[in-house]
């Protein structure tokens, strides 16, 4: 049934079927029929109204009415549009989006809450559970429902598993956790403070020097995010690679069944100085080398622990080159199909009470895990391997033993396997092995060549790579069949990329699991970085530059990290959220009084900064001959707002072929031009879908989208 | 202000290298000692044309070193 008007009390009543309920407000649209499925197993009604789905199930005696949001439906923005800085005039208002749809949705959302609210009796907030979904649900019942912060309760739940819902409704806590909400709310307050201060200061600086117009974004986790990229890379252009040698020796004897030399290397791998390690190979010239000394020890590899976020963010990294936006994309998705636990965790512990058995024995059901899950069943105890790392709101990933994954993509899949994969590894034995050092003494140096060599592969059979390993005794002696003085340069440092940027916030303490992959985003967009290797880009360099002059606070880890912990403290009901936006008041006036006083010099800086990216973004794109004067050939001439199509005779006045393009999208031309006028065609997509068009504006072959 | 001598950035009074270049030709003078030491000898302007050939060295050290090289 689809309504799309507005409803009185009797109307409502009639069309949910029901007199008296509890409104359950979920995050994603998606959770909430997991919800209604789990409770009403699967007999749940279902209404759209202004468009929006919602769901009525009965259980335990009791009607619930489950609606959801689409992430915030409410964010802070300005009550005044110009306003001096400082900025302290803010309120949280129904979210507004640049994309208009989004913005309906997000509208319809609020008011089908608000007119569910209207007639119910009691409020159950069902976000995920953590700061985030506290702040989210916080803003909803506090003004879409009116005021019922206080009065809602809470359900909890790591899964969207049907025994987790049930025994989370079975469990119903009274109230929602009103401190974390608060955390959360600051941590929105203190970003926008922040971000819309500064920001605005660096643009209006950049705008009083140049006239135009730049947006220059910077924020308390994104000051010292783009500081860490700069300083990195600012140590490798100041690099001045050092020397140093090496002595690659290889030695060959009769019980080395293979043809290959073995290979040895002196004691100090880094030899310091070019004559030092003349002398020693002259010295080794025409002796042999004697085994001196055999040292054997044994090891084991334990199997990994569970995958928090950022562990499974490595991994995907690490095996499929995905960022770390996409893989907490993806891992959201199998949550919300509930085949893993929630995502957004710092835990590396599987929970206590946790079936393993039933979940291994769903995953045994998976062709490619088949072999493995059924040795597992075979055993009598289940304990897994855990990690350090602990979360209050939830345990680590692990896979709910739900197998149907037919509506994922490969990448999805892939990512699924990864979480499964390494939830069978935590219950498999440790792989072991020797190690055997070998050392020689060639004249009087000292030499030596290490194995490892497993035995017994247990969890890692992935990794079966054996080293050949040869049986030396003590005494004997080999023949040198080669060495080698090597002049070798130290290496710079390694440039970041997306995973390991992440990885040095997380050890930094900068921003949360769940926000740090769309900081880096943010700085990509922002055009701060790039390439894969996100290589700082001019404006980055002299935006830091200039920062560490005048406000270095902004820059600096310390700040960022002192309020992580402040907001800890908020969460923990030892502070209020008032003390802490008080004191960021106080310091944001020291660094905004700096960036004023220097400001000319601040903007001129960023001026220069900003014309070198548009240059370098003016450069022009060939693309092939022109369709009309059949001599010159067509470019795409840009600045950093609009983009143009010429013809290079055009310059000349040769030809006439000069027209706009939009301004975002790949754009190719195609090799014959309009039928109507021969100019050239262009085709480039829009919001996603490919469209082609006669680039002559004059042209009356209307602009059609295919 | 004046603007750097190896590139658009700002200097300070007295200066003629930026922060950056000021950095890179710091580096380059320390370095040059360890690469006496760790070749017994080798002439300053040896130890540039070596760098200058070297993929590893910084793009701020390359320009420092050009500049060198041209006085």
């Amino acid at each position: 049934m689809i309504i799309n008007k507005q409803l009185n009390k009797t109307e409502l009543r009639q069309i949910i079927g029901v007199d008296e309920y509890s409104l359950v407000i979920c995050e994603k649209s998606e959770a909430a029929k997991k919800i209604s499925e789990a409770l009403s197993n699967n007999n749940y009604k279902t209404f759209k109204i202004f468009n929006i789905d919602v769901f009525v199930v009965r259980y335990n005696k009791i009607n619930y009415v489950i609606c959801s949001a689409i992430g915030h439906l409410y964010n802070l923005s300005l009550l005044k549009k110009r306003q001096k800085l400082p900025i302290y005039d803010y309120a949280w208002i129904p979210s507004k989006q640049a994309d208009r749809n989004r913005s309906r949705i997000i509208n319809s959302r609020i008011k089908v809450i608000e007119k569910l609210s209207d007639h119910a009796n009691e409020f159950i907030l069902a976000c995920d559970l953590d700061q985030e979904g506290e702040t989210i649900g916080y803003n909803i019942l506090k003004y879409a429902c009116n005021e019922k912060q206080n009065v809602a309760k809470r359900v909890k739940f790591s899964t969207l598993m049907r025994e987790d819902i049930e025994y989370a409704f079975a469990n119903i806590q009274n109230n929602i956790n009103i401190n974390l909400a608060y955390a959360g709310l600051t941590r929105h307050t203190i970003d926008f403070l922040y971000g819309m201060n500064i920001s605005r200061a660096l643009s209006r600086a950049f705008m009083t020097s140049s006239k135009k117009y730049r947006t220059l974004s910077m924020g308390r986790v994104q000051g010292p995010t783009i500081s860490y990229l700069v300083e990195n890379e600012l140590l490798r252009e100041t690099h001045v690679p050092l020397p140093f040698w090496s002595l690659d020796t290889y030695i060959d004897s009769e019980k080395n069944r293979d043809n290959k030399w073995i290979k040895i290397q002196y004691v100090e791998q880094k030899i310091l100085n070019n004559k030092a390690a003349e002398k020693i190979r002259n010295e080794c010239r025409g002796e042999k080398a004697t085994v001196s000394r055999i040292e054997k020890s044994k090891f084991k590899i334990r199997p990994p622990v569970p995958f928090n976020l950022s562990g499974l963010q490595k991994q995907a990294f690490k095996l499929y080159k995905l960022s770390p936006y996409q893989t907490l994309s993806i891992a959201e998705k199998l949550y919300l199909n509930a085949l893993i636990s929630y995502p957004r965790t710092n835990s590396q512990k599987l929970p206590k009470n946790l079936d393993c058995q039933r979940i291994i024995r769903d995953l045994s059901k998976l062709s490619e895990f088949k072999k493995v899950a059924d040795q597992l069943l075979l055993k009598k105890r289940f304990t897994p391997s855990q990690g350090k790392e602990t979360d209050n709101a939830h345990p680590s990933i692990y896979p709910t033993g739900k197998i149907i994954t037919s509506n994922l993509t490969d990448v999805e899949k892939k990512v699924f396997n990864l979480i499964v994969k390494r939830f069978l590894n935590l219950f498999r034995e440790p792989a072991s092995g020797h190690k055997k050092e070998i050392y020689f003494k060639i004249g009087e140096y000292d030499f030596y060549k290490s194995h490892k060599i497993l035995t017994d592969f247990g969890w890692n059979d992935d990794n079966q790579i054996e080293d050949s390993d040869v049986e030396f005794e003590v005494g004997d002696e080999l023949d040198i069949k080669r060495m080698n003085v090597n002049k070798k340069f130290e290496e710079p440092v390694i440039p970041y990329n997306q995973m390991t940027l992440v990885q040095k916030m997380e050890k930094e303490e900068i921003g949360t699991k769940s926000t740090r992959a769309n900081i880096i985003r943010t700085i990509i967009d922002r055009m701060y970085v790039s390439g894969n290797k996100l290589a700082p880009t001019d404006l980055a360099k002299v935006l830091v530059d200039t920062l560490s002059d005048y406000s270095p606070e902004i820059l600096s880890s310390e700040m960022t990290r002192k309020m992580e912990e402040k907001l800890k403290q908020i969460e923990n009901g030892k502070i209020t959220s008032d003390q802490v936006i008080e004191t960021t008041k106080n310091d944001l006036e020291v660094v905004l009084r700096s960036l004023k006083d220097n400001d000319k010099n601040i903007g001129k800086v960023l001026t220069s900064a900003s014309n070198k990216i548009d240059n370098k973004s003016r450069e022009n794109i060939i693309l092939r001959k022109c369709t009309i004067c059949l001599d010159g050939t067509l470019m795409i001439t840009s600045n950093w707002k609009n983009r143009a199509l010429v013809c290079s005779r055009s310059m000349e006045g040769k030809c006439t072929v000069r027209a706009s393009l939009p301004r975002s999208g790949y754009i190719r031309t195609q090799k014959n031009g309009c039928v109507k006028c021969s100019w050239p065609k262009i085709r480039t997509t829009y919001k996603g879908r490919p469209w082609s068009f006669c680039s002559n504006p004059d042209c009356h072959n209307e602009r059609k989208r295919k | 202000m004046k603007s750097c001598k190896l590139c658009d950035n700002m200097i300070e009074n007295g200066e003629k290298l930026c922060k950056s270049h000021k950095s890179a030709a710091k580096n380059l003078d320390l370095g040059y000692e360890i690469w006496r030491n760790r070749l017994d000898f080798i002439e300053r302007e040896e130890y540039l044309k070596t760098l200058l050939e070297i993929s590893t060295t910084g793009t701020l050290v390359k320009q420092v070193i050009m500049d060198e090289l041209r006085e």
